[in-house]
């Protein structure tokens, strides 16, 4: 079973809109995506959900101000800033630690279990999606990440299914580790800025040390010649195949305005339309990269 | 006066935002100190590259356990304790071997407290690194960049948060005596915050303890969707925000029709240029390749002026 | 040689239990040689834990001097924990019963793994 996951370093350079129109990329396929925290694909896949899961992410304190006797031991002991003067825990910058539990001279502290949000399995007309919902302001991501890989896997071998495709989340952090851990290929798109390839950078050098197989894609590829020639430069020296160089364009925009992926959106337009020769180069530009790709994640080593 | 600017999705605009408005704000004369707390991947100190007076480098450590093992009784009180599970203690024929995972614990100081031996004592290990730099971009104020890097392979950013911006605090001190005796400016300072992107613990770690949070949205279904999650975490601080739309065009009214269900206002509106794009793309500041986008903060400038 | 086996139940016909950090339970045989000498230990509050579930079921068979242990999966941080005890381990597959398990320990038949066969997580 192969698992490509598409990652950025940088936020907002087209990882959902590239993943939703690898849709075609084979005709048994799941996605998951583990942007949990600011999830997106959702939008243009329009899932049925069949099942809802809860996601407990450890526990809070909770003080019972009836017990304190507010000798300040718990809030000298926090860490975290957790506990005001009032005694009340900031559940925001609680971590569960329970040291506010054990110094306690009134047995007034509890440890709550913490639901953190929730987890999907959905019907899509690409296939089934494992989707999640961090609750705001929480933290424990990466777990979350974890539990919803983990099921695509599980429906994957139940199916007999060969490719699991996700759409990761920004940075180099804990979500993304968890995206990357035991996943086979990654598509980390990029785009030509100052800003685009130092993230771009970092995020393979995450990736080296799970020793996994690495493509790049430029996005955006018409907005600065020069950081195209830096990024095809870098690709050589590490030996990373470039998919797919897409250009600048508002056609990902309006798709994505109407709930659509971008084949979707470009099949349904009409002739007429005065956007049509750009639209059907960045298809083909955009079927080719699928070609590429599929190639790259199941050609024997 | 302390402002974030934030958003849930990615490449809304949060690092050109805050490094135009820093600009514009030194032009004013007013003091900046600049936090680029997206540890996982700064880039504000990409465009600030040149006239550095002052660099500095120190190395953020996190709080682990280290064990005397000739005090150590294998009693595991410590690993029974840990809600991480960072580490763990067992005898195999009479020595005594420690497991820990530094990627688990959470520096909470439990198992400190909960060890009978007192085996257990305070060791660091470095998370990242926290740069400080002072940018001469209009001869006069300086522009003082603090960033944090995090290290590859280290997952929890938001620790590496709180010390940067506990570093810049510091330095606000020490400044806040020194800009008024010499006359510096007229001794006021604005910290702009650089927020990761998202809606959890490290953008959260980010904006606490902020005055005023700018949220940059794109007039997307996907900002859109962004906005309404970073609006409940603005929501969850109690803390007051204003809305940028960046690369606005006809679109706009998607973030119209949130800004009405949430009676909240659009600060400022920056139109969608491919030639704003490109001087972005060169790692330049943009209000200085095209001045005619200073009108576009013009609001955002006077609605702090007027806090300040 | 002593093993631990995860199990889903508590006696020789059971079938192995493939998890090893959430395993239902393990089966501890004193000698492979003579299965009728076993006992079985309950692994519910690690099958329930939400975080650290290897780690402590690793604990839980080191404190049971076992010397080897076989199971469906072990992850990275379990695996580190029984190699710093000298425990090894091996892996068996399928809908199996703990007494063909064994069987197969007897005639060399199961793989010993050097490294952790799956992949952590948080």
């Amino acid at each position: 079973m192969k698992e490509l996951v598409v990652v950025s370093g940088k936020g907002g350079t087209g990882k959902t809109s590239i993943t939703a129109s690898l849709a075609s990329i084979a005709k048994e396929k799941i996605f998951v995506d583990c942007d949990v925290d600011a999830a997106d694909l959702f939008l243009i896949m329009n899932p049925k959900k069949k099942e809802t899961h809860q996601f407990s992410s450890g526990s809070k304190a909770n003080i019972d101000l009836k017990k304190c006797v507010q000798c300040g031991l718990c809030k000298n002991h926090c860490h975290f800033s957790a506990i005001s003067s009032q005694f009340k825990i900031d559940h925001i910058k609680c971590v569960g630690c329970g040291v506010c539990q054990f110094v306690c001279s009134s047995d007034a502290v509890s440890l709550e279990k913490n639901i953190g949000g929730e987890w999907y399995v959905s019907d899509t007309r690409f296939g089934e999606l494992v989707h999640a919902k961090l609750g705001v302001a929480e933290d424990n991501s990466g777990k979350l990440v974890s539990i919803i890989r983990n099921k695509a896997s599980e429906i994957a071998k139940e199916k007999n299914i060969d490719l699991i495709v996700v759409d990761g989340p920004p940075g180099i952090g804990c979500p993304v580790i968890s995206s990357l851990t035991g996943c086979t290929d990654i598509l980390v798109v990029v785009e030509p800025t100052v800003s685009g390839v130092h993230d771009m950078e970092r995020v393979i050098k995450l990736a080296t040390n799970f020793k996994l197989r690495t493509m790049v894609c430029i996005n955006k590829f018409d907005l600065n010649q020069d950081m195209v020639n830096e990024v095809d430069l870098y690709c050589e020296q590490k030996n990373i195949k470039i998919v797919g160089k897409i250009p600048y364009s508002s056609v990902f925009n309006r798709a994505q305005n109407i709930g659509k992926n971008i084949f979707e959106y470009i099949s349904g337009i009409e002739e007429t339309s005065e956007n049509t020769k750009d639209s059907q180069e960045l298809a083909r530009i955009l079927f080719n990269m699928n070609e590429a790709i599929r190639e790259q994640i199941f050609k024997e080593i | 006066m302390k402002i974030a600017i934030a958003s849930g999705k990615g490449g809304t605009g949060k690092s050109s935002v805050a490094i135009n408005l820093s600009y514009l704000l030194l032009e004013d004369g007013i003091n900046v100190n600049l936090l680029d707390c997206d540890v996982e991947e700064p880039n504000c100190h990409l465009f600030l590259n040149n006239n550095i007076t002052f660099e500095k480098e120190t190395a953020a450590e996190v709080i682990i356990p280290k064990i005397n093992s000739d005090l150590c009784i294998a009693c595991r009180k410590c690993a029974e304790f840990c809600k991480f599970k960072a580490q763990t203690v067992f005898k195999i024929s009479n020595k005594i071997e420690h497991l820990f995972f530094s990627e688990l614990c959470h520096s909470c100081g439990g198992c400190f407290l909960v060890c009978p031996q007192k085996a257990i004592s305070k060791s660091c290990r470095e998370i990242g690194k926290i740069k400080e730099k002072h940018v001469d971009l209009l001869s006069y104020p300086l522009l003082k960049l603090i960033y944090g890097e995090l290290n590859i392979m280290e997952a929890k950013s938001p620790p590496l948060i709180q010390k940067v911006k506990e570093f810049a605090g510091k330095i606000s001190e020490e400044d806040k005596g020194n800009r008024e005796d010499k006359n510096n400016g007229d001794g006021k300072t604005v910290t702009i915050i650089d927020a990761p992107p998202g809606t959890s613990c490290p953008a959260l770690a980010a904006i606490d303890g902020c005055d005023l949070i700018l949220l940059v949205t794109e007039p997307t279904v996907f900002g859109v969707n962004d906005l309404e999650l970073a609006a409940d975490m603005v929501d969850s601080l109690n803390i007051p925000y204003k809305i940028i739309i960046n690369k606005s065009d006809d679109n706009d009214n998607l973030v119209e029709k949130f800004i009405k269900k949430k009676n909240v206002e659009i600060l400022a509106k920056i139109p969608n240029e491919k030639n704003y794009a490109k001087a972005y793309s060169r790692g330049e500041i943009m209000v200085q390749t095209y001045p005619e986008i200073k009108k576009y903060y013009q609001p955002i400038m006077d609605y702090i002026k007027k806090q300040v | 040689m002593k093993l631990a086996i995860s199990s889903t139940g508590i006696n020789l016909d059971s079938l192995l239990d493939p998890r090893f950090g959430r395993a239902k339970y393990f089966i501890i045989i004193e000698d492979e040689q003579d299965e009728s000498k076993f006992t079985s230990i309950d692994n519910v509050q690690n099958l329930n834990a939400t975080e650290g579930a290897g780690i402590q079921t690793a604990t839980l068979v080191i404190d049971q001097s076992v010397d080897a242990v076989i199971t469906g999966n072990c992850g990275p941080k379990a695996f580190k924990l029984l190699k710093k005890a000298n425990i090894k381990v091996f892996l068996s597959k399928g809908d199996i019963s703990i007494s063909s398990i064994i069987k197969e320990f007897k005639n060399n038949q199961l793989e010993e793994i050097t490294e952790a066969n799956v992949e952590g997580h948080w």
